[in-house]
């Protein structure tokens, strides 16, 4: 019984100091029911806005929040039956496990027998059977996530809400959780806003991606589109790594357009629903794994640094017009290296690259 | 987690309607703020500042044409600076030795557990002691050879007023010492400065928030102090609080009390605000905060620590020798002539003077509790609530505490004497005096503890269904039980001890263990007195050991880390 | 669920209204000027007469006063029991006082009574000096037997008296020394013997024990404070001026709209009954009864000795401000 949420023209303006600061501005969004939606941005984006409002606890200045085709704009928290995972796991640090998870199905009025029964299959869910008897303080980080987890889904809420939950465990802790947290969601058929400023755990979590930047959506789309096909610079710079390389367009071929830069001409993709023509400023994203010295033709520069990882090597690599470019390099036994200070000549598959018309600055 | 720090919305469509229970709590909370606190206030002012209806500034002038007055608006000053400087050094030095010198722990326990017996004395404790030792004819002047020493007047008050709150200090340095990482005096150490230096440039300046704090908490004590005046000051150095006092209980001049306590008010309020705006945002520790290892504190030079430990167990083993003579007191016939053991005082205690422990202790057992409440509601919403009124809500909850007693009882009786709220004579006015006076603590330490508690565990309770009534009750309260019991048993020593604005308010129906001691010493009963300060300071003690033995438990339940953010 | 907060927030508010309980009909509530040792007593022998329960607290004369005169619109208690006339004088300006002519009044002198009965006399107390006796056998000196006598520098920091802006035995005092030397001279002496003072205290009864334990060497008091300081066995003397003192009458009165008056009344009749005169004599409370029908047992209560000086306690009354002032304006400053 998943549900459909709907944002329409979410607006929230917040007061700080004596300045009105636009956290949030004109969002709109449809999460499909069942679908894990991530919102992916850089710290003060205004995400977690936008979660907070959709749990309730904030309220937009303007717009409506609809679940499940029911106005909840000023519907309280308490009243929307939603599940919300903070940050820090917020369980209550005087109560065992077993009361925490409870909590809610106290507040339901569930009879204790059926309480004591989902309680145990929503420990079970995530794993920590045993752990009933336990306060908060006596856990792991990982296991207070699973316990916050298990609290909000032995409601089975309409939607599930995660404010960047993996944030406070360590790295391989993370990379697992995201597939129980995943698998989870998936077996419960339940729809789940995500926020999380990791663009790895939004890449392979996530049904569709929604990148905010200065409180407005960027681009809202499937990881590979997002990837793939990035609206804006800001969107191919903060999704993987990209060298943005200035361009001029010379001419206009079905969607490939012929771009001239660093004295070369190649065929680049242009970006999907944008209109180019020729003589215009383009900026091209190449990804660092697309690009690659070779001792054949290519763009000319200096290698700068060369530094090995294990599986492949990190070039940066000096062009004459003073841009530094990044490339992956995989690493074959064999396979020619470069020393730093060596000429080389940069190679990449235009086909991978996409061409943004020139009109926004990268963030840095 | 929330980036942004959202203050406040400006438009505020409908918190109202997500929030039910706010709109009868604040309306509730600014109805008694506005009864208890304001309104007494705003009499207070009328009758300062009309004559016939008219206003004028006709009383103030008459009172500030008055030599005496005058006189006494100075000397409350000095008086109020001397004692806020000698009892910060005190402090300062008592917290030092507690938390930087290394010795056994029964040994710090004890030296803190005396600077606690001023804390929870009745008033005249310290003054009946010192009187005995060191007013003419004293004992300790007898033993010291000194003649012709005046006790009475500034000197005499400054002594006592300093033994008394000098512990005030004490805690609050303490705690800013202790806070201290310790890593910042290794670096010092380690930049090769000399243990002495460390302390001049490291340790003194971080510690200069709480010094601040602690001037301007001593300063409004002393500025607010009654009793020790009363009984020490004497004719020669008249203050504004017994002025007041004597002004309308003397003369019959209320008008002339309104005008002086008027006077009181104007640096109690400067303190007051000097403290929230401007010493509250200047400290430089944070508590609470993650210290990496904590290494051990190191000697800060043998001279210093010699000086210091020699005053702290002069001045320990001096307040030891004063309680002493109040036990001693309670235990002979006729102090100095007749010096047979008798248990006959606290017959006359428990005989002649049940109404009035019966009654302060039902006083107190009552106000405790509603001030407990009052405290969390009032923290809870000032904290927690974003509405308009909020901070002007915390400004007016502390108010009461701000004002020396003797402007709150001068105020109370201007304003509940008559119709339309006629509470003179009644159990009401005294535990409404104390609850809206001496909750202040617990306000503040709810206020405190809710900053430490990250606000998710509130909203994870409502995303999980709860309503506001049941996370306040479930959640908030649990979280803050510990604050609030320390809240609570500083109330509860306060209704016990205090006097400056209770002895207007006591009546035939309801006394007060601290005006009985006052009628006591009066009366000559110097014996009676001793013997009702012992049973005061027992009863105290007991009381307060119950509500710190249930603070410490409360503190163990949830000392859980999942609230931190 | 959520009206549950407001429910008890309510509870506090309310409950802090309510706790004022209302009084039972068969007691009568006091104040007393008289002290609470003779009070107490004075009320427990009433209620064993008669039955009713008395509610009392003891204040200073000027408390008790100003505490009256606020409660005007409201009496708190009934009657005050004890205290000098002119407080009551003063009281009757305010209006605070009923009339009421108590069934023994007769038997008490008219001096000792309120002209409009506002108030009855109820024992007489002169002023007299108390002395530490070690602190005279240490200087080789005799008790004072003079006003004068005490402004010896051997006194010097050695006098405690009372302070005339709270206590009656400190505008006895004035009125003594008005009476003796004319209101200038009188000032002009008390300029003097503040030189000899170490404190004025807040209560007429203050000094006494100070004197009583060496602390101070010698002050002046009514008699009642300062033969219960020898009575409990102190090393003290007390001694007459031979320019004599005047005396205070200590009266008792029912306050206007007493809300238990009947008591009250009841109370009235029998304070100045020859019982009631016969039980401070029994009971070795320190007045010297007003009513002539009964006999003084206590040799230190025998007046012959003692020069006493007849004052008009309207005079008194309505003096006592412009001396309270000129007090503060000219002796301490």
């Amino acid at each position: 019984m998943a549900v459909q949420l709907e944002l329409s023209h979410i607006t929230k303006i917040f007061k700080k100091d004596k300045d009105l600061v636009k956290a949030v501005d004109d969002v709109s969004l449809t999460a499909l029911p069942g679908e894990m939606l991530t919102f992916l941005g850089p710290s003060g984006c205004g995400k977690t806005t936008v979660l907070r409002m959709v749990a309730g606890f904030e309220i937009p200045t303007s717009g409506t929040i609809l679940i499940d085709g029911q106005d909840v704009t000023n519907v309280p928290v308490n009243r929307r039956d939603i599940g919300f995972v903070f940050q820090n796991y917020a369980l209550f640090p005087h109560m065992s496990v077993f009361e925490n998870v409870a909590y809610g199905l106290r507040v339901k009025r569930f009879s204790e027998e059926e309480i004591r029964r989902k309680v145990g299959e929503g420990l079970d869910l995530v794993g920590l059977g045993k752990a009933e008897k336990r306060f908060p303080n006596q856990l792991s980080g990982g296991e207070q996530q699973r316990v916050a987890l298990a609290r909000v889904l032995v409601l089975e809420p309409r939607v599930l809400l995660m404010d960047e939950p993996l944030s406070n465990l360590d790295a391989k802790l993370r990379i697992h959780m995201r597939t129980e947290i995943r698998r989870i969601q998936q077996q419960l058929n339940v729809t789940c806003l995500y926020v999380t400023h990791d663009q790895g755990e939004a890449l392979t979590m996530s049904d569709r991606i929604m990148v905010m930047h200065r409180g407005r959506v960027e681009q809202i789309g499937t990881p590979f589109e997002i990837y793939s096909d990035p609206r804006s610079l800001f969107v191919a710079d903060f999704i993987g790594q990209a060298n943005i390389l200035p361009g001029k367009v010379l001419s206009v071929e079905g969607g490939v357009l012929s771009v001239s830069m660093e004295g070369r001409v190649y065929p680049v993709r242009g970006v999907k629903d944008e209109a180019f023509s020729p003589g215009a400023a383009v900026s091209v994203v190449v990804r660092p794994e697309s690009i690659a010295p070779t001792e054949g033709e290519g763009i000319a520069g200096t290698i700068s640094t060369a530094t090995f990882l294990g599986g492949r090597l990190e070039y940066e690599v000096l062009l004459p017009s003073g841009q530094t470019i990044l490339s992956f390099d995989p690493y074959e036994p064999g396979k020619k290296t470069w020393k730093e200070g060596e000429p080389v000549r940069l190679n990449f598959d235009p086909s991978s690259s996409v061409a943004l018309p020139s009109k926004q600055e990268v963030r840095s | 987690m929330n980036s942004s720090q959202p203050t406040e919305s400006p438009l505020r469509p409908s918190l109202l309607k997500r929030d039910p229970a706010l709109i009868p709590a604040l309306a509730v909370l600014w109805i008694s703020l506005a009864l208890f606190v304001l309104y007494p206030l705003g009499r207070l002012l009328l009758v300062t500042f009309t004559t016939e209806g008219q206003f004028t500034f006709g009383n103030l002038a008459s009172v500030l044409d008055n030599w005496y007055d005058r006189q006494a608006f100075r000397n409350s000053l000095f008086l109020a600076a001397a004692v806020a400087l000698s009892g910060t050094f005190l402090g300062y030095i008592y917290a030092f030795v507690v938390t930087r010198i290394p010795m056994p722990s029964w040994l710090k326990w004890s030296m803190s557990a005396v600077t606690t017996l001023p804390l929870i004395s009745p008033p005249f404790t310290s003054s009946i002691a010192l009187t005995l030792s060191l007013g003419p004819n004293g004992i300790l002047l007898k033993l010291l050879g000194i003649e012709n020493f005046n006790f009475y007047g500034f000197w005499g008050t400054w002594m006592s007023e300093t033994l008394t709150f000098f512990p005030v200090a004490f805690l609050t340095l303490a705690a800013i010492l202790a806070a201290i990482d310790p890593n910042l005096e290794d670096a010092g150490l380690s930049l090769g400065a000399s243990p002495r230096r460390v302390f001049r440039t490291v340790t003194l300046p971080l510690s200069i928030p709480g010094i601040a704090n602690a001037l301007l908490l001593l300063f409004a004590s002393s500025l607010a102090d009654f009793a020790t005046p009363l009984v020490l000051a004497g004719h020669s150095f008249p203050v504004l609080p017994t002025q007041a006092y004597l002004q309308i209980t003397g003369l019959y001049d209320l008008k002339g009390g309104a005008s002086l306590s008027f006077l009181l008010l104007l640096p109690a309020m400067t303190v007051y605000l000097m403290q929230r705006f401007w010493v509250g945002k200047k400290s430089y520790v944070t508590v609470g905060g993650k210290t990496g290892s904590r290494s051990s504190f190191k000697s800060t030079g043998l001279l210093l620590e010699g000086f210091a430990l020699a005053v702290c167990f002069f001045i320990t083993a001096f307040i030891l020798y004063l309680y002493s003579i109040i036990l001693l007191g309670a235990l002979v016939k006729v102090w100095g002539v007749d010096n047979t053991l008798t248990l006959e005082n606290f017959r006359y205690v428990f005989t002649h003077g049940r109404k009035a422990i019966t009654d302060t202790l039902t006083i107190a057992a009552v106000a405790t509790p509603l001030g407990g409440l009052l405290a969390v509601v009032i923290g809870t919403v000032v904290q927690r609530k974003k509405f308009f009124s909020v901070k002007a809500m915390e400004f007016t909850s502390l108010l009461n505490y701000a004002l020396p007693g003797t402007v709150v009882g001068i105020a109370y009786i201007i304003a509940f004497n008559e119709k339309p709220i006629l509470l003179t004579g009644t159990m009401t006015i005294l535990v409404a005096a104390y609850i809206f006076r001496y909750s202040a603590a617990g306000i503040r330490s709810v206020i405190a503890s809710l900053h430490q508690i990250d606000p998710s565990i509130e909203e994870a309770s409502a995303s999980l269904g709860a309503g506001t009534a049941r996370t306040f009750f479930r959640v908030t309260v649990p979280l803050v039980v510990p604050s609030v019991l320390l809240g609570m048993r500083y109330l509860f020593i306060h209704c016990m001890t205090a006097i400056s604005a209770t002895i207007f308010l006591v009546s035939v129906r309801w006394s007060l263990l601290t005006t009985r001691i006052l009628e006591c010493m009066t009366e000559l009963q110097f014996a009676q007195a001793c013997a009702f300060s012992i049973v005061l300071i027992l009863l105290v003690f007991c009381a307060t050991a119950v509500l710190t033995g249930l603070t410490r438990y409360a503190a163990r339940r949830i000392s859980g880390e999942g609230g931190r953010s | 669920m959520s009206k549950l907060k407001y429910l008890l927030v309510s509870i506090l508010f309310v409950g802090l209204l309510a706790t004022g309980a209302a009084a039972a009909s068969d007691t009568l509530n006091a104040y007393t000027i008289m002290p609470e040792k003779y009070a107490s007593q004075v009320f427990e022998a009433f209620t064993a007469d008669t039955g009713i329960k008395v509610n009392f607290m003891r204040f200073s004369s000027g408390e008790a006063l100003a505490r009256v005169v606020a409660e005007k619109n409201n009496p708190q208690v009934d009657i005050i029991l004890g205290g000098p006339a002119d407080t009551y004088e003063a009281g009757i300006k305010e209006g605070v006082f009923e009339a009421y002519k108590p069934a023994g009044a007769d038997g008490i002198p008219e001096k000792f009574r309120s002209s409009g009965n506002y108030w009855t006399g109820i024992g007489v107390i002169p002023l007299v000096f108390l002395t530490n006796e070690n602190f005279l056998k240490e200087k080789g000196m005799e008790p004072p037997q003079s006003w004068n006598d005490l402004l010896d520098p051997a006194y010097k920091n050695g006098l405690q008296m009372a302070d005339t802006r709270t206590s009656g035995t400190a505008t006895e005092r004035i009125y003594s020394l008005v009476k003796i030397m004319g209101e200038d001279e009188a000032f002009a002496y008390q300029k003097k013997l503040h030189e000899n003072i170490q404190m004025y205290t807040k209560s007429g009864a203050g000094g006494a024990m100070p004197v009583a334990t060496g602390q101070a060497a010698s002050g002046i008091f009514y008699i009642v404070d300062a033969l219960d300081i020898q009575q409990q066995g102190y090393p003290v003397v007390v001694s007459y001026p031979k320019e004599g003192v005047s005396y205070g009458i200590e009266g008792t009165g029912i306050l206007t709209g007493a809300k238990n008056m009947e008591n009250a009344k009841k109370f009235m009749d029998w304070a100045s009954s020859k019982k009631f005169a016969q039980f401070i004599v029994d009971r070795k409370i320190n007045y010297i009864p007003t009513r002539t029908d009964v006999e003084v047992t206590n040799p230190a209560l025998d007046m012959s000795k003692a020069k006493l000086l007849e004052t008009d306690v309207a005079w008194k009354g309505a003096n006592r401000k412009a001396y309270v002032d000129r007090w503060i304006n000219e002796v301490i400053k």
